[in-house]
């Protein structure tokens, strides 16, 4: 059993696909909206309080109250420079890798807010299927970045969940609109959310969901335009009552409650009166939709350059595009439909309600890798450009925004003084070209044996998955041997912390480390293999038919064992065929040496 | 005797099944006899073996996508992950070459490339300004120099845009060709000269457009 889970910046979500049919499992509220908001109690020994619980103590207990924390996830506190003051946290623990909120003695991760949601999510399944829940997709924004995912992702392990996929919100919604009836064509699908903002454009056909390309802006959605109007308000209840809304945290936290509430109403009325209570103070105000639709245009305009530069990327033209999907709360809002439309010239359709649809999408996912949506297909894309730090400061890019994912791009590496033993290796994603505009996403060290400028020959293959997480490779390729890489985590947290966190979390841990390295141990296997077949191919005459025989049949033990789930056996077999081609490899070394001298003396 | 015939095997592209034996008529991945996915090989067939088209330099971009959807059906990551972690590692592997040669061969400039390093012609050793570019090339140098003067740079601009649209007509003629020649190098000998020529074109008008922003 797998789930489907929108983790979003204001409501989440969870759900399965029944008989055909989405299931989404309902709050004790009785919705399936459970608000993305935690509230630490004073006393300790209090747990902490997920939901429509812990959105009732935001007025009273401000500081003990953490929402909209998804926007701070995979970020570093100078990330976040812009909107911090507007929201009413204690970031005083947070570092420049990562944001941190403290509340009364404690201080917490996005991640772990995260995983408090994703626990409350789980149990509320758990509870209505009877059954354990230990599987799930987990949907980000599609422009989210590397750091954002693998955070995401680690959010989950906390929970206790193993992350089957993580799932772009576009697409998901996309898929649900698939599930309901037989679309084809291109179809773009416009998520304005609480906090972020997405834009995709996809090719449906035969039960292919094609991601030709997407854009974005991670920091922008509803809250925004809560915050624009506290913002054309707040000077108006200043000078009338001589008060300011924002100079307090509580007083904060109830205007912008005021603020939302108004942003709703004047979705569906043109006019309506504006009314905020605060201690003795009282503030009536008439608001018409006009006046919201101008407090907000500047940060709705702010999605028009993402749409223009994903028709661009994705080579179609707005008179090829079949539909047009809305997706999200601030989707509701009278203004932003009519923006989508300004911008692709036809009218959005919203069949599905755009605060579940991302859910039901989650489920479809979930379903298509538990291998009962037999001919349905998710093909989906980079978001942003993969590179490399080379001289001067510039970005070689490797891997191009909207490349279909899995992808992988290869680099070669090599020394430049003699005795070299190391490489330097920092990679970035963005669209920028001085890499001081992107994120940092890793850097790392290649080590090598010390040989003359020149000869050692480094193949780096950096690896982006299905999820949109990168992962990197190294091998040495005179002698087949695999160069050790660290790269440090993106989110922020140093290994140690990771492991600490994790073990922390989980109920499991066991078996869940076991698995990691069973896989760990294919995969190197794996890697082991195909790095001996590259060097037979180029130095099968330095072996004689005895060496030759013992790896091939060192080999062929290997792939025998790489099924089956035996990790001993798997290490077993692999250190036999690192015994039979330890010769082969310092032969193959020796030659290349002489070779790179004898090209010198010419 | 060591039956070497299973080394070979895992090295090159095969038309039979490694797991059932099945022969296709066609280069396999998925197997469309028994599905198992096939051992990644260490000579990695080209991108035109594993759409089981023929080499040419403009693909017919229908029946590429149709082939692709096809081989993503089978081999993408979701299809295998209730498969042991071993098909499932094969699936993620195929899919990363599959979406990498479909990238290139839908984009005619990236195929051109390809079939460059297809046939060992490094595009490397022709990176000197073309002969019949050089004249513009140093007018451009001088027109950047002097003051943002708008017409100057619009009537330039629309002299480069025709020496790319002689380009591109060539590059057609070249394509057209392709099936008909049994010695394929004289034309990729032009392809080269001409993805040369359009590169510092290229560079050319981003210059020109950093200087027209600029006016």
């Amino acid at each position: 059993m797998i789930v489907g889970i929108d983790l979003g910046t204001t409501n989440s979500l969870i759900g399965i696909i029944e008989k055909g049919r989405p299931r989404l499992f309902q709050t004790s509220e009785g919705t399936s909206l459970l608000p993305s908001v935690v509230y630490f109690p004073g006393d300790p020994a209090q747990s902490p309080v997920v939901g429509t619980p812990a959105v009732e103590m935001k007025v009273s207990f401000p500081e003990r109250v953490i929402y909209s924390a998804k926007r701070f996830i995979g970020r570093g506190i100078s990330d976040v420079k812009d909107w911090q003051k507007l929201l009413p946290y204690d970031f005083s623990g947070s570092s420049e890798q990562m944001v941190r909120f403290t509340v009364g003695d404690k201080s917490y991760t996005p991640m772990e807010i995260g995983a408090l949601v994703l626990k409350h999510l789980k149990t509320l399944a758990e509870q209505e299927l009877g059954t354990e829940v230990k599987k799930a997709v987990i949907t980000v924004p599609a422009y989210f970045n590397d750091a954002q995912r693998q955070a995401t992702k680690f959010a989950g392990e906390l929970a206790g969940l193993e992350v089957a996929r993580i799932v772009n919100e576009p697409t998901a919604a996309c898929l649900a609109y698939g599930l309901d009836k037989k679309t084809e064509g291109v179809v773009a699908v416009f998520d304005l959310g609480g906090g972020t903002f997405d834009i995709s454009i996809l090719r449906v056909s035969g039960g292919v969901f094609e991601v030709l390309a997407t854009n974005g802006d991670t920091a922008l959605g509803g809250d925004d335009f809560d915050h624009a109007l506290a913002s054309h308000l707040a000077p108006l209840i200043h000078q009338a009552t001589g008060f300011d809304p924002m100079q307090s945290a509580s007083s904060k936290a109830s205007f912008l409650s005021a603020c939302e509430k108004a942003k709703r109403e004047l979705s569906d009325q043109t006019e309506i009166v504006f009314s905020w209570n605060h201690d003795a103070i009282v503030f009536e105000h008439r608001l018409t939709r006009g006046d919201f639709d101008e407090a907000i245009y500047p940060f709705l305009k702010r999605a028009l350059l993402p749409c223009v530069q994903c028709l661009e990327d994705s080579k179609v033209s707005t008179s090829t595009i079949t539909d047009v999907i809305l997706v999200g709360g601030s989707t509701r809002v009278p203004r932003v439909r009519a923006f989508v439309k300004e911008i692709f010239g036809r009218e959005p359709i919203c069949t599905l309600n755009p605060d579940e649809v991302v859910a039901i999408g989650a489920a479809v996912q979930a379903n298509i890798l538990s291998g009962h949506t037999q001919g349905m297909l998710l093909l989906d894309v980079i978001p942003l450009s993969l590179g490399i730090k080379t001289m001067g400061g510039v970005v070689s890019k490797i891997i191009h925004r909207n490349s279909t994912l899995p992808i992988s791009a290869t680099e070669h590496y090599s020394t430049y003084l003699d005795g070299q033993v190391a490489v330097d290796i920092h990679v970035l994603q963005g669209e920028r070209e001085l890499s001081k505009d992107n994120r940092s996403l890793a850097r790392f060290q290649l080590k090598i044996p010390p040989l003359p400028a020149g000869v050692p020959k480094i193949e780096v293959e950096f690896i982006v998955d299905a999820n949109g997480i990168l992962s990197i490779r190294a091998m040495e390729l005179r002698t087949g041997q695999t160069a050790s890489v660290t790269v440090n985590p993106s989110y922020g947290l140093t290994d140690t912390e990771v492991e600490s966190m994790l073990m922390a979390s989980f109920e499991n841990a066991e078996t869940d480390f076991n698995q990691r390295f069973l896989i760990e141990a294919q995969m190197e296997a794996e890697s082991l293999v195909r790095a001996t077949q590259k060097s037979l191919l180029q130095g099968s005459h330095l072996l004689d038919p005895d060496q030759k025989a013992e790896i091939e049949s060192a080999i062929r033990r290997i792939e025998k064992v790489l099924p089956t789930q035996e990790r001993e056996e798997i290490k077993k077999a692999c250190e036999r065929l690192s015994q039979a081609t330890e010769k082969f490899a310092q032969d193959l070394l020796n030659h290349a040496v002489k070779e790179a001298l004898s090209n010198r003396e010419i | 005797m060591r039956p070497k015939v299973v080394v070979v095997a895992l090295l090159s592209p095969s038309k039979t099944c490694a797991s059932c034996g099945q022969t296709q008529n066609a280069y396999v991945v998925s197997c469309p006899n028994c599905h198992s996915l096939q051992p990644f090989p260490a000579v990695t067939p080209s991108y035109f073996e594993i759409f089981n088209i023929p080499r040419q330099l403009k693909v017919d971009l229908e029946l590429l996508r149709r082939r692709f959807y096809e081989l993503a059906q089978n081999t993408h990551p979701d299809k295998h992950s209730q498969l042991n972690t071993y098909q499932g590692s094969l699936a993620a592997r195929w899919s990363t070459l599959i979406n990498k040669a479909y990238q290139t061969l839908r984009d005619p400039r990236a195929t051109s490339f390809y079939l460059l390093e297809l046939y060992s012609l490094p595009e490397k050793e022709t990176r000197s300004l073309p002969n019949d570019l050089a004249e513009a090339y140093f007018e451009l140098q001088d027109l950047l120099a002097e003051s943002p003067n708008q017409d100057a740079v619009h009537a330039f601009k629309n002299r480069l845009a025709e020496q790319k649209l002689a380009i591109e007509k060539d590059w057609d003629e070249i394509a057209k060709d392709w099936p008909n020649e049994a010695d394929k190098i004289p034309l990729l000998l032009r392809l080269r000269e001409q993805l040369n020529k359009d590169k510092y074109l290229s560079s050319m008008l981003a210059d020109l457009k950093n200087k027209w922003e600029q006016s």
